[in-house]
Order: C-alpha cells, then structure tokens, then sequence
C-alpha cells in the first residue's frame, strides 16, 4: 500500500474521500483520519455526509441484487475457497455503476480485505535511486499477500487494482507481461470503467479475448442504476439527512426527482448531488423565493442548474443508427448542415463497421423519400460495402469506409420521411445447400428439372407473383 | 430411379463423347508418374465434374466408384461448429468449401492437412499420393486462397488437388501458376444433339433432329440442362411432339418478372420489393453473376441504344464492384436503384419529347 496521509491533507476533493473510506487503508491512513475529520468539519461538513450516505451494508447497496449476487458468489468461491488456481476477475461499466461500492461491501461481509493498488504519486522522488513503476506494481503483488498487522488475523485477502499504473495503458504489452508475473500471488479484482472512446477502453486494450480466454478471467459488467434503485438509495439518504434538520437543508421531492432524472444511473454524481442539495440548498432556494412563479418554470430552473453536472451522453447501437438515417439539419441557414458530432458517431460504430454497414443497408430505404437520393446513397453503400471488403487487415481503414457509409447517408437524403419505423436487423444469407445425400452433383439452377422430372417439390419453387 | 444426366454419364476418358483430344491428353498425363496439380475451368455444364470423374477413374482403378457420403466437423476459433458434406472414396475426398461461406479457410485448411498426414494405408494402390478435389473455388475468400497456396506447397508429397472453377478470374495468380490450368469448353449445339439422340436411342425413344436441336438452343450450350431438359420434356409428353414447350426454369421467369416490374414502375417501393426478390434468388443458391447477367440483358431490352450503352457501363461497374467485393445485396440494389433513375429520366425525356 503506497498511501501516504499527504493525500487526505491537501486535498479536499470528495473523491478522495471516498477513497480514504476503503476498508483497504492501511493503518497510517487509520492513525490519521480521527484528525482530518476534525479538521474537515469544523470547515465543513461535506466530506462527512458523502461518507455517511456511503453503502454499509448489502442491502444498502442500490446496484442490483442479482449483480451483487454475482460478486460474491466469485468473492466465495475463488477468494475463500479458492478453486481457480489463478483467479482474476474484471468489472467493468459504466462510471457510477457502484463497481466498487459492492465490491467493497461484499468483501466487508465475507469478511476479505482488499488491498488496492493506488498509484504513487506524491512520493518522494529519491535521487540515487529509482524504481520503474512496474517493479513497483509487481512488488505491490507480492507482498500484498501478506496480512497486515493491524487487519484482523486469518482474513482472506483480494488484491483490487482500479488505478492502472501509467505503463499499462501507455504500453499494453508490457501490462501483459507483468500481469502474467503477478498472478498467482492473490485473487485479482480489476475495476475498468467504460470509456466512451475505443482508445481508452481499458477492457478491449488490457484484457483482449485471448487473454481472457488463456486466464480464464470472468468478466462481471454492471448495468447503470436504475431509476427505481437510485430512488430507493436517495429516499435512504433522506432520512438519514432528515435526522439532522438543524445541519443539513432538506432537499425536497422535486429536487430528489430532478436528481434521479439528471444523474443518468450514475449513483456517485446522484449523490454528490444530493450531498450539494444538502449543504447548499440548492433546489429550495428558488423554491422559497419565487412561490407566485409556475411550477413549470421552477422545474426548469431546478433541472437547469443541475444540468450543469449532467453526465457526457453516450449513445447506444441503435441510438446512433437511428442519428444516421434520420439526420438532422440545421433548419435555419440555407446550407444544408447536418447537426451531428460524426467523431463521436463513427466512434461509436467502429467496433463493427461490417455489420453496421449491413444494419443501415437493411433500413436506409424506409427514411428516404426520393428515387434520386436512394440511388446516390445506395452508390455510396454498395462502395463502402467495396471498401470493408477489401481492406480489412487493418481496422483504421475499416473505418474509412464506416465514414463514408455514413456521410453518404447523411448528406445524401434530401426528402427524408420522418415516421416511425421498426429497425430490422441484416438479413441473415444462409445459403441453403443440399445436404440431402442424393444429387449431390447438381446446382441450384437445375433444381427445377429435378422437380419437375421426378414430380416433387423437394427443392424450392420459385413463384411468380404479380 | 436416377436420372439420365447421371445414368449416361461418361465413366472412363476413352468414352467421353467431345474434345476427345484433350481427354488423350490427360489420358496421358494420369500416366506419367508426376501428376500435378489441376485447375479445371470451364462454364457450367460443359463436363468439368465428368471429366474428374473420368481422370481418377484413370488413377486408381473403378474403386474411386464406391462413393460414401460424409458430414465433416469444424470448429473455428471462436468455437463456431461448421458442418459440410463430403462425397469421398479410399483415394479422394470432393468437397465444396464455399459451403460454409467465410469460414472456408478452416475447411480448407483442415481438410488438407488431415487428408495429406495420413499416409495410403493400400501397399499395392497404384499411387502414392490422395487426391482432394475443391468444387467451385472461385467462390472461395481471399484468406482461403492464401492458406491453399502455403498447404498446397507444403503437402504436395502425400496430396493433389483438383480444383474445379467457372472461371479463373477470381483466383489469385499465385494459385493458378501453381496448377496445370484444364479448360472445358462448352459443347457445341451439334454436340449435344448427338449425345440427345444418342441418350434417347438408349432410352427407346425416338426424337427428331429439330426437336433435339431445339433442345440444344434452349440449354444454352449447358449439356446437362439439356439432359434434363430433354427428361423433363419426356415426362411431360411422350412421343414428342415438334412444337412442344420447353419448360424454362423458375428462376429464369423469377429474374424476368423482376425485370419486368423494374421496367413497369420506378420508385421505392419497388425497390423494396425487388429487394426481397434478390433475397430469395440468392438464399436459393443462384450465382450472383447468373442473376445479374440475366437482369441486365432483360432490362435492356426496351431501351433505345444510347440508354442502353450507359445501362451496360454501368453494370459493368456494379458487377465488378460485385465480383470484387462481398455481400452482393448491396450492389445488386444499387445497380437497380441507377436503372430506375436512368430509365424514369429517359422515359420523362420521352414524354417531353412528345409534347
């Protein structure tokens, strides 16, 4: 553990905050803390009512039961009865998620100390000698298996990594080497947020299928929060805050609402959220001072100011195939503009650019409302469809193709119909091949003699229809 | 009861009733004792598979006949099970990898390698070497071509291949110079007559000349539609009358009413449904180049001459974004989508013309 106390002294930041709370923290960190909280609040008492509103137990936790489930059903088997000879297992999901509130509560239950890796950055940088930070990370491994003092004696231990060390993700393959040196020590947590950019995906970068099947590494991803769990977790919040009225504002319902409805199943900024609420008052502020305005506006106004901590969007598959075939122009300039971030949508698809190509192949006829504007775009796709084709040993120029695919969409409908239509996936080209044993010589074209010889329809009749 | 395609199928390189100097030749080949790889080429039904037939025949003695039907497993790195039919004897395997579409890489390259690693068990058979035979290779990937070359070098002690295509056009050059490259012409229409009147005299039938000849005409040159032309006309009505109606297949009625209903109205929706038309030709295992070859020369013909040139440019275009690329949906629809616009600017053009 490299956590020295400078962290929590210069730095109020609620994050680290919630850091410090890991049942990870080493004993310096314990020393320490009885005096940060004063410090903290006498100033105030943000830190503390963030820790507060932290998940104690399982059945505070607002992810869902099944996912919590999962987590400790891997905890049992593999840190306590420890069955896989090398376990590993990654979370992954978005940010918010509460990867690493279960995995900490659950670890809490069963009793398991986590020993987090925290990158050392603060440390005091000795002249004569200096250690890469790989053999930091290794060394990091081998003698977190060993119990501290102050940990209670005969607990399991899980090694947590959620802050990859820089080399990882500057160089993935050194990463790989060292993990295949680390292993064996300890049962393995890595926590990989998902990033809305390909190049950051740590998941796709630092675990690749392969990897994940030689290991065996059991991948767990979380779901955003839902609605009705994040509203659960804040009427949980509630009352604890309602309990000490004469520190906090009480947020009201609308306020909470508005919470729920900006955080988008992210629960950290739910609650940090609601922490402000609290401290500030933010949403009864103009609550007390413009009663005579419509309720309307006030919602407005409540949403306004939390949209300003509203999280990035990222689209889903058919959100931006949807963005693609039903683009929106900019209405009010006579240029034909195409409101749209393309960096962002091409981005989205480029894990599949073949089989978005096929999807938009598949719909495109339907939103287009002129015989000289499905052929352009058809051009386009039938070119695109050339290019995937036949430059695919590499996946940036994959990409190329995915861009043109799509801006020919794009720009090319002119008369676009807007109604609702179902989105069908590609249409699967299984050719039916005769398996049957008999006439294994004869082709496809000839099928109808054979029917027609020997007075069947074994094979498939075309029909003409008007 | 077989059919007659396959009951007058030629068994022996000696009977075989055209190019009677090429099957010298390859008589000769199969006797030397370094038999090469082959690459047989020629349009369809003009005897590729017959003359295969006839060379392993010549090979091995009449025990390649005893044919067995197999169902071959694959499992592709991602664990996908791939299933194909194999027809096989003790001296060669014939299969069609382009079966299992992308994944025909493994196939090949499997089949090979299991085929090749074995040695023949017979110490008397005549050869020492097994033969594989690849069916419709120019169907095959790119990928698939690449792995062929490497294991063809590699196994060529123990193993031949006889690889059979339409035309050698889509097969990198690196395959074709490693085959000796066998061109079966069609027959011709005095051809197949004969061998008509021969099958029928076999048969106890009579057919008259015209009849046989008009047979011939219709079977554009493919000797085992006219075989079954022949048949279908038997079953139909016997004795044959001289203006009987020769059954055309369904797909080729299929392709022309989709033409028709391309020529009739140009719009989306017609688009559309040709689509779905496209579908069911391709998952019916009709040749894209069949399907665009007999489109274009239906749609053109109610255009004048000019549109027709441009028509032609551009099939040009889209069929070889065809043959180049993968899945042909794409360009078959855009193709269409090109006529329909070209012929509603010609036939507007028409009209103003006009008034």
């Amino acid at each position: 553990m490299k956590r020295s106390n400078k962290w929590i002294a210069f730095d109020v930041d609620t994050e680290v905050a919630m850091k410090s709370k890991e049942p990870a923290a080493a004993s310096f960190t314990n020393v320490d803390t009885p005096k940060n909280h004063l410090r903290l609040s006498n100033s105030c008492s943000s830190i503390n009512l963030i820790e507060k509103l932290k998940p104690k137990t399982v059945d505070t936790l607002a992810v869902h039961p099944k996912k919590v489930k999962e987590v400790s059903d891997w905890l049992e088997r593999n840190v306590i009865k420890r069955q896989a000879r090398v376990p590993v297992l990654v979370l992954t999901g978005p940010t918010g998620a509460g990867k690493t509130a279960t995995l900490d509560v659950v670890c809490r239950s069963l009793n398991i100390n986590v020993r987090e890796w925290i990158n050392p950055v603060d440390k005091e940088v000795d002249e004569r000698f200096y250690q890469a930070q790989s053999v930091c990370f290794l060394e990091f491994f081998s003698l977190a298996k060993y119990n501290s003092l102050c940990d209670q004696v005969g607990g399991h231990q899980v090694a947590l990594v959620e802050d990859f060390p820089n080399f990882a993700i500057n160089n993935p393959t050194e990463f790989v080497n060292v993990f295949e040196r680390c292993l064996g020590h300890l049962p393995v947590v890595f926590i990989c947020t998902d990033a809305s950019s390909s190049k950051l995906d740590l998941l796709q970068t630092l675990f690749p299928q392969e990897m994940r099947e030689k290991y065996r590494i059991e991948i767990i991803s979380f779901n955003p929060i839902s609605a009705t769990l994040m509203k659960s977790a804040l009427k949980r919040a509630q009352s604890f805050v309602q309990k000490k009225s004469d520190l906090f504002h009480i947020p009201t319902a609308e306020v909470i609402e508005a919470v729920v409805i900006s955080a988008m199943g992210d629960i950290r900024c739910a609650m940090n959220q609601f922490a402000f609420a609290c401290l500030k008052g933010v949403g009864s502020i103009p609550l007390e001072a413009n009663t005579t305005i419509p309720k309307k506006r006030k919602r407005g106004e409540k949403t306004a100011i939390i949209k300003s901590m509203e999280r990035d969007e990222t689209l889903g598959f058919f959100h931006a195939l949807g963005r693609v075939l039903n683009p929106k122009r900019d209405e009010s300039s006579q240029l034909f503009k195409i409101q749209c971030d393309f960096e962002s949508l091409i981005d989205q698809f480029s894990t599949q650019p073949s089989n978005f190509n096929a999807f938009l192949q598949e719909n495109y006829l339907k939103y287009f409302g002129d015989l000289g504007d499905v052929q352009l775009a058809s051009d386009i796709l039938s070119s695109a469809q050339l290019f995937l084709a036949n430059w695919n040993e590499r996946h940036e120029i994959m990409l190329y193709s995915l861009w043109v695919g799509v801006l020919g969409l794009m720009v090319h409908n002119r008369h676009k119909l807007s109604r609702w239509n179902q989105i069908r996936g590609p249409t699967k080209l299984k050719t039916i091949t005769n398996t049957s044993g008999e006439n294994f010589e004869m082709g496809a074209m000839d099928h109808f003699y054979y029917n027609k010889i020997t007075n069947s329809d074994k094979f498939h009749v075309f029909k003409l229809r008007n | 009861m077989s059919l007659w395609v396959d009951k007058y199928r030629p068994k022996d390189l000696s009977k075989l009733d055209y190019h009677k100097e090429q099957a010298e030749n390859l008589k000769k080949l199969t006797h030397k004792g370094d038999f090469p790889h082959l690459l047989i080429y020629g349009p369809s039904g003009a005897g590729k598979k017959t003359r295969i037939m006839c060379i392993l025949k010549d090979l091995y003695g009449s025990g390649v006949e005893r044919l067995r039907m197999e169902q071959l497993n694959f499992t592709t790195p991602s664990k996908k099970k791939l299933e194909i039919m194999t027809v096989s004897s003790n001296y060669h395997i014939e299969i069609n990898p382009s079966d299992v579409g992308m994944y025909d890489r493994i196939v090949v390259m499997d089949l090979i390698k299991n085929v090749a690693q074995t040695q023949q068990l017979d110490v008397n058979g005549q050869r020492e070497f097994k033969i594989i035979v690849l069916t419709d290779v120019d169907n095959l990937t790119r990928d698939a071509q690449h792995a062929l070359r490497r294991t063809m070098e590699k196994y060529i002690a123990n193993c031949r291949l006889i690889l059979c295509a339409n035309s050698t056009s889509r097969l990198t050059p690196a395959i074709r110079s490693r085959c000796l490259g066998i061109r079966v012409a069609a027959p011709t229409v005095p051809e197949i007559c004969c061998i008509l009147q021969t099958i029928c005299k076999k048969e106890g039938l009579t057919i008259r000349s015209e009849f046989a000849q008009k047979i011939a005409e219709k079977s554009n040159r493919n000797l085992r539609r006219a075989i079954l032309m022949c048949e279908a006309c038997k079953v139909e009505q016997y004795p044959f009358a001289p203006n009987q109606n020769i059954a055309e297949p369904d797909w080729l009625m299929f392709i022309r009413a989709m033409a028709r209903k391309i020529s009739h109205e140009q719009s989306v929706n017609t688009l559309a449904s040709v689509r779905g038309d496209l579908y069911e030709l391709i998952i019916h295992g009709i040749p894209n180049n069949i399907i665009f070859q007999t489109m274009v020369s239906e749609l053109v013909k109610n255009c004048d001459i000019s549109l027709k040139a441009e028509i032609i440019s551009q099939a040009a275009l889209f069929e070889h974004r065809l043959q180049h690329g993968n899945k042909a949906i794409f360009h078959f629809e855009a193709f269409v989508a090109k006529f329909m616009c070209l012929y509603k600017r010609f036939l507007e053009d028409a009209v103003a013309d006009v008034f």
